[in-house]
């Protein structure tokens, strides 16, 4: 039995008693009569049935929210997971009481909360649909704790806003601005096919950061990841485009910063941790930061002492952090650890 | 009062709507406690207690306990993931059994399990304790979760959804004797607005925050522009941990 299909009227309670059941992990305490035995269990008990379309309310409600383009908007598609923007929280409506007179004070229209980014690890087809559910759902898991775990630790990470575990769905803060790579001229992700017009090509290369504004950008990122690795977090899948520059503005008299410079207020943030996993082991996080180097030398050719800076503030804030930490000596070694096996690696490294 | 009505074609019907009022000078809040503690305890059978408890029903929220209206909607809004899931396995489960439901309400209504929500820990007792109306309270939040009247888009539909608000409204204040806030809620529930009422060393402390700077920067100080950004930093996190309590490790 599919999702997204259902049988006829008579057996409809049936297979919906099935979808609930099969979404539970075999231990769980289900008080079942032989009917409701889960459909992996006895297959040969599933009855069969002609597909109808699913009323959407018998969906998950953020399921549902999915195929509703008047408030949820693909923008993009991988493998493993399909991204949406979602404004599905409509303005409050204000009431007030009786006993209130208009205009007696300001009045002031609240705000709408901001729009969600929400991904979705749909069903794999490819998959037993048991493994399958499992899967996307531990995977929504370890995602959504690594993201918090990151927030306590102080690096800047989408907050999470909704979860459905069990369908796949994560709801996270949009972080507006652009990733990384299209600040050092890599392009947007998939455009690399696109052909840009003149008008287009000048755009982008004007809102390249000129070398000086490219280090500081180099900074902040080394500086995240060390603290990212501080709290053992690996993210698995480290790329220029996974990781976004947000333009705090400063407050007022810090100075005027230029459009298109990296402001004191700024700051990465790092995205989809989907692939991301926990270690404490400086071989994972010397990985890590290997994959990052690949990814530099495949989208930004000639870049090199740009990934050299990267690692720089990196190694000066592991050992700032494991400095001020008082407790085993073995913790000052952190940054020396790590270098050693991304040299024995092969890997450049001055 | 800020009502928010949810896409009605991807919710339950029966959870389509959030009505949010907050009240301050709050002066009968011991006695509300009371009452509600003797509505819970009366006798199913007896005329008046379906009365009494739908008078009273409503999510009881302690404002020093909320550090901004996303804080709460989220709660709201995971509450309600619970609750559709345990309506939709009662729905079809055989008639007057109630399944045990894996990621379905914990509670007994959808107003605990907002509180519930909002709380990290998997003790009722204790996040009521927490989050909910206490004798000492001076103000409080109340939610209400229900139906959102209309069933059609029209006008006649947008005219019933103001007379339901309205009489919504009307019995929240007929047991609260307070001043209702008539500000936009993120304005009254922002934990970082001097006027803020949130109890951040309570916060800290049940979320397990362990940021210094949230606490030791006073009002006043040279350091006001840090503390705001250590604050937004803690509400983030907050919100975060409502959101995922349900996987949380």
């Amino acid at each position: 039995m599919k999702k997204g299909e259902v049988s006829t009227a008579s057996s409809l309670l049936q297979q919906l008693e099935g979808v609930s059941l099969r979404r539970k992990k075999s231990n769980a305490s289900i008080k079942s009569s032989s009917k409701a035995a889960p459909p992996e269990a006895i297959p040969e008990e599933t009855p069969q049935s002609s597909p109808v379309p699913v009323k959407s309310t018998t969906q998950a409600p953020l399921l549902s929210l999915l195929s509703d383009p008047e408030i949820t908007k693909m923008i993009k598609q991988g493998a493993e997971a399909k991204v949406y923007i979602s404004r599905f929280l409509p303005p409050s409506v204000v009431t007030f009481p009786p006993s209130f007179k208009p205009g007696s004070i300001p009045y002031q229209a609240p705000s709408s909360l901001p729009p969600l980014l929400l991904k979705h690890r749909f069903p794999k087809t490819y998959r037993h649909p048991t493994l399958s559910s499992s899967i996307t759902s531990s995977r929504t898991i370890m995602e959504a704790r690594a993201l918090l775990r990151c927030a306590r630790a102080g690096v800047a990470v989408p907050g999470v806003r909704l979860v459905d575990e069990r369908e796949g769905i994560l709801g996270l803060e949009l972080i507006e601005g652009k990733s990384v790579r299209e600040w050092l001229g890599g392009g947007a992700e998939g455009e690399e096919d696109k052909l840009l017009t003149e008008e287009e090509e000048r755009q982008a290369e004007e809102d390249v950061l000129d070398e000086k504004d490219q280090i500081r950008l180099m900074d902040l990122i080394g500086t995240s990841l060390a603290r990212m690795h501080e709290a053992d977090i690996i993210h698995g899948d480290l790329t220029t485009s996974n990781m976004m520059l947000r333009r705090n503005p400063s407050v007022a008299g810090q100075g005027t910063i230029s459009e298109n410079g990296v402001g004191p207020n700024d700051e990465v943030v790092l995205i989809d941790f989907g692939l991301s996993s926990v270690s404490s082991l400086a071989e994972d996080k010397a990985v890590d930061l290997y994959v990052l180097e690949r990814a530099f030398a495949s989208t930004h050719p000639h870049s090199e002492g740009l990934y050299k800076r990267i690692l720089e503030s990196y190694a000066e804030e592991t050992i700032r952090r494991s400095g001020s930490a008082k407790k085993k000596g073995s913790r000052v070694d952190k940054w020396e650890e790590i270098r050693r096996r991304l040299e024995e690696g092969l890997i450049w490294l001055e | 009062m800020e009502s928010i009505f949810l896409p009605s074609d991807h919710f339950p019907e029966s959870l389509g709507s959030i009505h949010i009022a907050h009240f301050h000078s709050l002066s009968n809040s011991a006695s509300l406690l009371d009452r509600l503690i003797s509505a819970s305890k009366l006798d199913e059978s007896h005329p008046d207690t379906a009365a009494e408890r739908s008078a009273l029903d409503f999510a009881f929220i302690d404002p020093t306990r909320l550090v901004s209206k996303q804080h709460l909607v989220t709660a709201c809004l995971q509450a309600i993931i619970a609750a559709s899931r345990s309506n939709q396995a009662n729905r079809s489960a055989p008639h007057g059994t109630t399944l045990p439901v894996q990621g379905g309400m914990k509670t007994k209504t959808p107003h605990s399990e907002i509180i519930f929500a909002l709380s990290p820990g998997n003790n009722i007792g204790e996040s009521l304790k927490r989050f909910g109306l206490s004798s000492k309270s001076k103000s409080v939040v109340l939610v209400k979760i229900c139906a959102s009247s209309s069933t059609s888009e029209d006008s006649r539909g947008y005219g019933d959804r103001l007379a339901t608000t309205d009489s919504i409204l009307d019995s929240m204040i007929s047991i609260i004797d307070g001043q209702l806030s008539l500000s936009p809620l993120e304005k009254t529930l922002d934990g970082v607005a001097t006027h803020s009422e949130t109890n951040w060393k309570e916060m800290s402390k049940i979320y397990k925050l362990n940021m210094p700077l949230l606490l030791s920067s006073s009002k006043g100080d040279g350091d006001g522009e840090l503390a705001e950004k250590e604050r937004r930093r803690a509400i983030d996190i907050i919100v975060s941990a409502v959101a995922m309590k349900n996987v949380a490790a």
